[in-house]
């Protein structure tokens, strides 16, 4: 009696629980509360802490490994698709059938200020290296500059796994802290006239040319940076999908139901590599401390690519959206609006931002490539 | 890669900034050249380029101020009517 019942206790979690996990999911609370209350990246962060919850409540099996006959646990199943790089690549999938690439068509332009806002990418990469972490560890550290979470989640995996969920977080909640990071550094790097410039309304993009778009993008880029084709080709074929108007109800899938289920997987997932053995260390507080360092350089060097072009065209160009550079559609582009109209009441440059932002989902990918394709 | 030293690091970021302004100047340039393809006969390639404001209403005849107030109000597109010739013709000689 006694001992079946000492045989029960054993399978008691609680009395298993270690304080590495008792912190852990301390932080998974802090960030469904982040999530849930204060609405930091909801999709993503209530899967991303969920999963981080689970897996470090103790006896739950969810991420072991199938051994002989016995099977794995669910989640380590699932998590094939992140380490295998399957799920980032069909979030662009959907993103792509998701959005217009007509502001950047309309003003090619600016998607010289996506490639300068990446520049934070390479800025912390080095930064990375020169605190210690292996290039690998710093590449993947690095992309997170580009605030794209897919495209940090597939170059983490690819790179440094075990780095995963520390990357993950960071970029999702950096990306939540947009209109906090950005705005200080638009300010500080532009004069109030600058700020006040009105831009020339748009011109209209014709449909062919929003077709031609995706295959013409996805023929050069992948050309030029093979690596890139995972990330690249997906969001381009969601794009044709979009614009081609032939097939709808492919459109809404990819827009809504796919998108959706896709991100439930991808955020449970990363969630669940945050074991607290792996988390809790000083490389954590590392790719913290990078990856606003990357945030911050990424939409400097996209503000003071901004201030070159404004020069060049005789102040026709708002400096502000080079800050829209870094990605994280359309967060950054909002920024740069509301900035914008603080500055002059009139100034509408949402759509203006629109290029430079997608653009910088491009070249955040690209830059994916480069970095896969030197240091894998 | 045990080898791999900062000055490496230093030699990938250059390395990578380059390709990465290399690969969108020439997707830019590629953008530009389908645009001059494709309006080829430019209905759509020279609406916007210059702004509508009310300096430029003015300077149009009646008709000309019915629609492009429709434009503003989005109830039609401009590329619909072949007033641009007409219009541009129009604010230079009020200018």
């Amino acid at each position: 009696m006694i001992e079946a019942f000492s045989e029960f206790v054993s399978t008691i979690g609680l009395f298993s629980f270690t304080f590495k996990q008792f912190i852990m999911v301390i932080v998974s609370l802090v960030f469904l509360y982040l999530s849930i209350r204060k609405g930091y990246e909801p999709y993503l962060l209530i899967p991303i802490s969920f999963g981080m919850l689970l897996v470090n409540l103790p006896l739950t099996d969810l991420m072991s490994i199938p051994v002989d006959q016995s099977n794995g646990g669910l989640l380590y199943y699932l998590y094939q698709g992140t380490s295998l790089g399957i799920y980032p690549p069909l979030i662009f999938l959907c993103l792509g059938a998701a959005t217009d690439f007509g502001p950047l068509i309309a003003n090619p332009k600016t998607i010289l200020l996506g490639g300068a806002a990446q520049i934070g990418i390479f800025l912390a990469f080095f930064g990375a290296l020169a605190l210690n972490m292996t290039p690998q560890e710093a590449g993947a550290i690095g992309i997170i500059g580009g605030a794209d979470g897919p495209t940090a989640i597939f170059l983490s995996t690819q790179l440094a796994p075990h780095l995963l969920s520390a990357i993950a977080l960071a970029a999702y909640s950096y990306m939540a802290l947009v209109p906090i990071i950005q705005p200080p550094i638009i300010r500080l790097l532009t004069t109030e006239a600058e700020r006040k410039i009105e831009m020339v309304q748009l011109r209209d993009v014709s449909k062919t040319e929003k077709i031609v778009f995706p295959i013409m993008t996805t023929i050069f880029v992948v050309l030029l940076v093979p690596s890139s084709a995972p990330l690249i080709g997906m969001l381009m074929l969601g794009n044709l999908i979009k614009e081609s108007g032939r097939v709808p109800q492919l459109t809404d899938t990819l827009q809504h139901s796919f998108m959706y289920i896709i991100t439930i997987l991808l955020g449970i997932t990363v969630g669940a590599k945050a074991d607290g053995n792996l988390l809790l260390t000083a490389d954590t507080l590392i790719i913290f401390a990078m990856g606003v360092f990357a945030f911050a350089m990424g939409t400097a060097s996209g503000v003071l690519m901004g201030k070159l072009m404004s020069k060049l065209s005789h102040g026709k160009i708002n400096p502000m959206i080079g800050a829209a550079g870094v990605s994280a559609v359309p967060m950054a582009a909002r920024v740069v609006q509301k900035e914008g109209q603080k500055a002059n009441p009139s100034n509408y440059l949402l759509m203006h931002a629109m290029g430079p932002n997608v653009a910088g989902v491009i070249g955040s990918a690209v830059c994916a490539g480069i970095l896969l394709s030197y240091l894998s | 890669m045990d080898q791999f030293t900062l000055m490496d690091g230093i030699n990938l970021a250059i390395i990578g900034i380059v390709v990465v302004f290399s690969v969108l100047l020439l997707l830019m340039i590629a953008i530009e050249l389908t645009a001059k393809l494709v309006n080829r006969k430019g209905e759509t390639s020279q609406v916007g380029k210059e702004r509508i404001t009310a300096k430029n209403v003015q300077s149009v005849d009646k008709q000309h101020v019915a629609i492009i107030t429709a434009v503003l109000n989005q109830e039609v597109n401009l590329k619909d009517y072949h007033i641009k010739v007409t219009r541009k013709k129009e604010v230079k000689k009020n200018d």
